[in-house]
């Protein structure tokens, strides 16, 4: 456990020491507030979906930068041979960067938090959906970090892992596309349910659907442990 | 001579592949308490898989690596590991105070001893100064001294140095053989290099690795060797005192080579040859300290022919 703060401390010092974490908050809360902005003063819209759905996109595109760093940085510096023989568990290694992330993220919609204000003191929204669909993007975000974190440590290079784990998100995102392709009708709603695209619909809606929150939380815990596993067979 | 003392680790059969290709082949290797062992070879030979396998980056594909007593590949062994990369493994966006703070707390130092612990290593290594620099600002040298810094926090009994000296200037040099050789009195000590002089200087025992073949150069077998010193000092006869009483009457030969510097010629044990160096380099100005009756360098020289 000691291990496990100090490293996760580590992390998110890492990201405010240097300009990445205040890069990373200030554009999403920068391209947020003038989605949001849009939204409310063009189309009078008065709840959060629009602005839940641009998060999910803009997670789509961030994501990627956040997590590109994490493993190829610590391959290149030699620090994850230094952390390795100093007894550091992978498990250990892998949950720090995610908590780390998770934290980051959850700066991320503590700023675009502001829209809700805005939305409370101007009108009277529906706050269930909002907190609903806060839930859903957070756990769409952990998703795109467990499966980022998980190409991060195949690579020593930043670039490398930032473009692959574009391309599996794209991938998975527009899985629901590959249905007219399939003639099986069981294979086409297993597509269907597996389509991050899918997914979301409800969850920016502030819908919590037990079976995608199953998926998502499945699918965090296979990445995480697949990459706790690649690094224990890196040695 | 070591028989009686007690290894801190001990590798025996041990091999490791990648790919096709055997880097170690069957290889057994003990490293004892207060011991510095030197370890040779040429590029690519596994000197760097061995130190890896053995600070537990890498696991061996066969062969067992016991820790004293214990099984080595236990969580709690890593505690006992100071372990220098060859390059110095460094968190760039911290501070040196920041980073070695880190590593203490990975090594597990107790929490009040943490200060005091990062103070020590600090001040061994002359990194005060520079403790509240951010370290990718820091030139080679220094990056190298907080890597040293690292592998020496704590109370690790024993320490794998993969080339601590590139990149140091010949003061930082001339520290960390000091270094080396203070650690040695209570902790057992294994470092690779390229430099034939820096063995002599401060091992008790050398062995040379050729294409994952161990073979020992030096240690039991030579226990007397002739070194030939240089050394800068102003009152020869005070160094030559010190030297009769630390080693007996061991000076064969000394002779002016101009100005105050002096060509001695001494016979002692190999045991006795990182304390010899130290007690020069403390009470004078050594230039060199090398064996006289057989040049490791001819002897690597020979094996390398011998070689597999």
């Amino acid at each position: 456990m000691r291990n496990f703060i100090a490293l996760y401390f580590r992390e998110l010092e890492n990201y405010f020491v240097t300009p990445i974490g205040y890069a990373i908050l200030g554009s999403f809360w920068l391209a947020n507030g003038f989605f949001f902005s849009f939204n409310t003063l063009f189309i009078s819209a008065v709840d959060m979906v629009n602005a839940f759905h641009n998060m999910s996109i803009l997670l789509l595109l961030m994501v990627p930068l956040m997590t590109m760093r994490s493993f190829p940085e610590e391959y290149k510096q030699g620090t994850y041979e230094l952390l390795v023989s100093l007894g550091v568990r992978s498990w250990v290694m892998v949950m720090s960067k995610f908590c780390a992330l998770l934290t980051l993220l959850f700066f991320m919609f503590l700023g675009s938090a502001v829209s809700v204000i805005v939305l409370v003191t101007f009108s009277e929204p529906d706050l269930g959906p909002i907190v609903g669909g806060y839930f859903g993007v957070t756990s769409l975000g952990a998703v795109f970090i467990a499966i980022g974190l998980l190409i991060a440590v195949f690579s020593s290079n930043q670039i490398v892992a930032a473009v692959v784990t574009w391309i599996a998100l794209l991938a998975l995102w527009f899985l629901d596309y590959s249905t007219a392709l399939v003639n099986s009708k069981f294979l086409s709603e297993v597509i269907i349910h597996l389509s991050l695209s899918v997914a979301y619909l409800d969850l920016i809606r502030g819908v919590i659907d037990l079976s995608v929150m199953t998926y998502f939380f499945s699918l965090i815990g296979f990445c995480l442990l697949a990459a706790s596993t690649v690094l224990e067979l890196r040695k | 001579m070591f028989d009686d003392v007690e290894p801190v680790v001990r590798l025996n059969g041990i091999w490791k592949s990648f790919g096709k290709k055997n880097v170690l082949k069957n290889l057994n290797l003990t490293v004892r308490e207060n011991e510095v062992l030197g370890l040779l070879g040429p590029n690519g030979a596994g000197k760097t898989t061995l130190m890896r396998i053995i600070a537990r980056y890498l696991l061996p594909d066969a062969g067992t690596l016991n820790f004293r007593k214990d099984q080595f590949l236990t969580e709690s062994s890593h505690n006992v590991v100071g372990y220098l990369p060859e390059k110095a493994p460094l968190f760039d966006t911290f501070t040196v105070e920041r980073y070695v703070r880190l590593v203490a707390v990975l090594k597990a130092v107790p929490q009040d001893l943490v200060t005091e612990k990062v103070g020590e290593v600090l001040n061994a290594f002359d990194l005060r100064h520079v403790s509240r620099n951010v370290i990718s600002k820091l030139s080679k040298g220094y990056r190298q001294r907080v890597g040293l810094a690292q592998a020496f926090l704590g109370d690790s009994a024993l320490l794998i140095l993969d080339e601590p000296m590139s990149g140091l200037d010949p003061f930082q040099l001339a520290d960390v053989r000091d270094m080396i050789l203070e650690a040695a009195n209570k902790r057992a000590i294994l470092f690779s290099t390229h430099v034939v002089q820096e063995i002599e200087m401060l091992c008790n025992r050398s062995v040379f690795l050729k294409d994952g073949v161990l073979l020992e150069v030096s240690g039991e077998a030579d226990d007397s060797a002739l070194i030939e010193v240089c050394v800068g000092v102003p009152d020869i006869d005070h160094l030559k005192s010190l030297i009769n009483a630390a080693s007996g009457e061991c000076i064969m030969e000394s002779k002016s080579i101009g100005g105050d510097k002096y060509k001695l010629r001494l016979q002692i044990s190999s045991a006795q040859k990182p304390e010899m160096s130290k007690l020069l380099a403390n009470n004078g100005k050594l230039m060199s300290f090398r064996e006289a009756n057989l040049d490791l360098e001819a002897r690597l020289t020979s094996l390398r022919e011998k070689a597999p």
